[in-house]
Parts: C-alpha cells; sequence; structure tokens
C-alpha cells in the first residue's frame, strides 16, 4: 500500500518557490550560470582545484583563458623549465590521458607564456609549437576533432593540427583541466581563470 | 554498438510493457548552462512509482535556413522513487545517452511530480549537465 505522507505547509511552501523559480529559469533565453571557472594549482601540487568531472558534448572544445603573474616561474635548468604544464583538452574516446589525448599546454619560457597541442596518439607524446599569449588578459582557446586529427586554433593566429589515434568513435570524452607539470609540482600557486563556451 | 543499443531499448520497451501499469508521454523544456532544450520522455510506471522509458532532447537554433535542432540527446530515462504521497512524489532520476550521436552522458537528477489530475501531472527536475546544474519542467500525460 502507498504510503500517505502529511506534507506540511513549509513543505508546500518550498516547492511552491521552487516552482517559481524554474518556471522563471525556463521562460528566460539566456544562460543561467556565466561559465567562468577559476583554477588553483596550489605550491607543491600538480592538479588543480577545482577537480571536476565532465564529458566533452561536441567535436570541439571551445573556451577562453587567463593566465596571471603566478604564470611566471623560473626553475634554472632549460630542461625542467621547458617541461609543459597543461592547460585544458579531453581524453579521446574512451581512453586515458596517456593513451589517446589533446590539450592545450603551456610553459613560461624566454620571458613569455607560450602555447603548445599536446596529444598522445596511441601512447606516443607528440608536441607542436602554438603561439604566445598575453598574460592578464583572457585569449580564445579551440580543439576540434575529426576523423582522423585534432585541430588547435588560438585566437586568431592559423591552425595547428595534430594526427588522430584514436580506435573508437561513441564512447566517454572526459575533459581534462589545469595541470603543473611535467615532473616538478607548481613553485607556488598558480591561478588560469577558464571560461567555457559552450 | 548500432545493434546493442536496439537490441537494449527493445529489451527495455517489452520489460516496460510487461511490468508497466501506466504509459506516459511527457514534453518537456530543460535549461542548461548551454541554453534551452526542448524533447519528449515516453515512460512506463510500475506499480511501485519507478518510471523507466527513453527521451529526444534537442537545442533549437535559428539560421538562415530557419529553425534547426542542433546537440541532440537521445537515451534512456529512469526514475526511483524517494518519497511518495499522493499528490506529491520525489523521485532520483538518470538519464543515459548519447550527445551528437557519438558521447556518451549520464545525467543524475532529483525530480519533483506534482498530481495536477489522474491523467497530468508536472514535473521539475534539478540535474547537473555539462558539471552545471540544469532546471527541467515536465508536463507529464497519463495515456
Amino acid at each position: 500500500m502507498e504510503r500517505q505522507l502529511n506534507i506540511s505547509n513549509a513543505l508546500m511552501s518550498t516547492n511552491i518557490v521552487m516552482w517559481v523559480a524554474i518556471l522563471v529559469l525556463a521562460s528566460s533565453c539566456e544562460p543561467a550560470v556565466e561559465p567562468t571557472r577559476r583554477f588553483i594549482t596550489y605550491k607543491g601540487d600538480h592538479y588543480s582545484w577545482p577537480k571536476l568531472l565532465e564529458s566533452l558534448q561536441s567535436q570541439k572544445l571551445v573556451f577562453d583563458a587567463r593566465f596571471n603573474e603566478t604564470a611566471k616561474y623560473d626553475f634554472g635548468a632549460l630542461a625542467v623549465q621547458s617541461d609543459k604544464n597543461k592547460l585544458m583538452g579531453f581524453c579521446d574516446c574512451n581512453s586515458l590521458p596517456h593513451e589517446n589525448s589533446a590539450r592545450f599546454a603551456w610553459q613560461w619560457f624566454n620571458n613569455q607564456l607560450e602555447i603548445y597541442a599536446y596529444c598522445y596518439v596511441k601512447g606516443e607524446r607528440q608536441e607542436k609549437y602554438v603561439g604566445v599569449v598575453d598574460i592578464n588578459t583572457y585569449n580564445h582557446f579551440e580543439v576540434e576533432f575529426t576523423s582522423d586529427q585534432y585541430i588547435f586554433r588560438l585566437n586568431a593566429q592559423p591552425a595547428v593540427t595534430m594526427k588522430r589515434g584514436s580506435a573508437c568513435s561513441v564512447g566517454s570524452y572526459s575533459k581534462l583541466w589545469p595541470y603543473f607539470g611535467g615532473h616538478v609540482a607548481a613553485p607556488h600557486d598558480v591561478i588560469i581563470d577558464i571560461r567555457s563556451i559552450y | 554498438m548500432k545493434k546493442v543499443t536496439i537490441i537494449l531499448v527493445e529489451v527495455l520497451f517489452a520489460v516496460g510493457v510487461a511490468y508497466s501499469q501506466q504509459v506516459r508521454i511527457a514534453p518537456f523544456i530543460e535549461k542548461t548552462v548551454a541554453g534551452n532544450q526542448y524533447g519528449t520522455q515516453l515512460l512506463f510506471q510500475t506499480k511501485n512509482k519507478w518510471n523507466f522509458g527513453g527521451f529526444y532532447q534537442t537545442s533549437l537554433q535559428h539560421s538562415s535556413e530557419g529553425i534547426q535542432s542542433a546537440n541532440p540527446f537521445f537515451g534512456i530515462a529512469v526514475s526511483a522513487p524517494l518519497v511518495k504521497s499522493e499528490k506529491i512524489n520525489f523521485q532520483f532520476n538518470t538519464r543515459c545517452g548519447i550527445v551528437n550521436q557519438l558521447f556518451v552522458v549520464v545525467v543524475p537528477g532529483l525530480e519533483t511530480e506534482l498530481k495536477v489530475s489522474k491523467t497530468i501531472s508536472l514535473s521539475t527536475l534539478m540535474s547537473i549537465r555539462m558539471s552545471y546544474p540544469s532546471a527541467l519542467l515536465k508536463f507529464n500525460i497519463t495515456i
């Protein structure tokens, strides 16, 4: 037999408020939220906060990202300084990051912030220089995938293409978020603002 | 993959028909971080108020050629009752399906159903889509 509930006035009021809120939300055309997030990689860490679980839902990942003074660092040794830090990208179809993935990467090198296309194709790492960006301003990033290649676009610069090696098409394409390193952890807190464009 | 999907849908349909007490059709509108989506669910409701069935939803985009659908999302939907009463039900809802024919997506959410009459009820569903909250308003018609 169905459990009978005595619903209190408070519960009813809460429901009414929720209904009105949802009606207002559904009837407006503007996005409900501004999808900008601040990612912080704390000193001594590789992974950034907040940690998110999100999957790609179109063949193009589009976002604006802003670095600030915290993107500057000096490790001294050239080999360490040229380690690529990861900005954002995605794992390809049902793959892990080190199997098949495509990401933008960055490094502070020669007193400038350099952006790279950074991919794993069937377990093999590939990098290509994309360009330089200014700090304290939003820059536009796009990664698109076709059946056989990744296409990286940064601001109005010419696109950079890289080979794609995924074996499947339908599946999970999880997004990859900022990661510091390489081999060395963040020397200080590193802050990146990312505005997703859907 | 297509064969597996078709078999799964057929099995679900057969089980649904066998166990269902009611068949419901539910047009809905969902507001996500990427904009509004419009769709319909076909649901089977069991004696215990479990709902399961299929859904299809899409965005509508204005272009020079008129209104076109974009980012279609289809799959299966299941909701389990958390609290039941005569007028209001609270349910845990999960939609699992494919976006843009490539991307497997799972969308969990909490649903409140308000009964208006024997054949009509209204539902609100708060879910997480693209890692942001989404709000869905659904009009359930019992056939």
